[in-house]
């Protein structure tokens, strides 16, 4: 697995809800599904910022449990936040996990 | 008899300006080779005496191939250091990859710990202890259950924690209220999971 990058908080949620039409809900936390036919498959969640010093960027430790929860590698999911992963590239990978049987 | 005398005009440089003299001896069946020194091998030529100005020709003359080998020979091992320096320096390039990373991550490493919590809100009853990870860094402090992927993030451990337990009623109540049918394979393992150490009061 590579190195994780800077991901801004802003841009992870615009990338999420634009590409992979995840409607993130704003509560303490921000959480979104990921569906596939009207089916709940896989949950994210995006945390506010809470300030420290990585401001509005997702610390490493934040950004891999995210990328875990959409089950990802982290060249995947530059990948997708760096803009040549489509949000139908996405849904085939997750619908190929589906039909191993592990989503 | 006949002789024929011709200038040396190519290398090797020691013969370069001098003359080459072919006396030919038919009767004889045989011919005769008389190397003249050039201008500047000339002081040599009558300092050292012909017999011994020919032999050191000659030894230089013999001495070019072999040097020549011997230059092949240490342009090639030359070559090969080259190639193995490169793979070195690469494995070094690597090497030094993976100490950076080591390092970033040995820095940055969060104190982690395990805890446990016992509420959850006054809607919800806690049926069995439920397990959780704080992992605690200088910027934040992330609590988590990871068997159903919850997580959660505050300034300290006490805001973690809180906001934790929101995120694990949130997700409880969103699970119980969704059908079955709406819930891919690991959102019905969390409900289940969920249904055995919580549930609703009253």
């Amino acid at each position: 697995m590579g190195k994780l990058s800077n991901y801004k908080t802003k841009r992870v949620i615009g990338c999420l809800t634009n590409k992979l039409n995840i409607a993130f809900r704003s509560g303490n936390e921000q959480t979104g599904w990921f569906e596939v036919e009207g089916q709940k498959i896989l949950r994210v969640t995006v945390p506010k910022e809470h300030g420290g010093s990585s401001g509005s960027s997702l610390s490493k430790r934040v950004a891999r449990k995210v990328i875990n929860s959409l089950r990802l590698t982290n060249e995947e999911f530059d990948s997708l936040y760096e803009c040549p992963m489509s949000g139908t590239d996405f849904r085939k990978k997750v619908d190929n996990l589906i039909k191993s049987g592990k989503l | 008899m006949n002789t024929k005398q011709s200038r040396i005009e190519k290398e090797p440089s020691y013969f370069k300006g001098g003359s080459i003299q072919i006396m030919g001896l038919p009767t004889r069946g045989h011919a005769r080779l008389v190397l003249y020194p050039s201008a500047e091998h000339a002081q040599l030529y009558g300092a050292m005496g012909y017999q011994d100005w020919m032999q050191e020709i000659y030894s230089k003359f013999r001495r070019g191939p072999e040097y020549g080998e011997e230059l092949n020979e240490l342009k090639d091992r030359v070559d090969e250091l080259a190639s193995g320096l490169e793979s070195v320096r690469e494995e070094l390039s690597s090497c030094k990859e993976c100490i950076d990373r080591l390092y970033e991550e040995f820095t940055e490493r969060p104190i982690i710990k395990e805890t446990i919590i016992f509420d959850i809100d006054e809607d919800l009853e806690v049926i069995t202890p439920l397990p959780i990870v704080i992992e605690e860094s200088d910027d934040e402090v992330v609590a988590s259950f990871p068997e159903i992927e919850v997580f959660a993030v505050g300034v300290g451990e006490a805001e973690a924690i809180n906001n934790l337990k929101i995120q694990i009623k949130e997700l409880y109540l969103e699970l119980v209220a969704t059908p079955q049918g709406q819930l891919g394979k690991i959102p019905r393992t969390w409900r289940r999971i969920l249904e055995k150490v919580i549930r609703k009061v009253g």
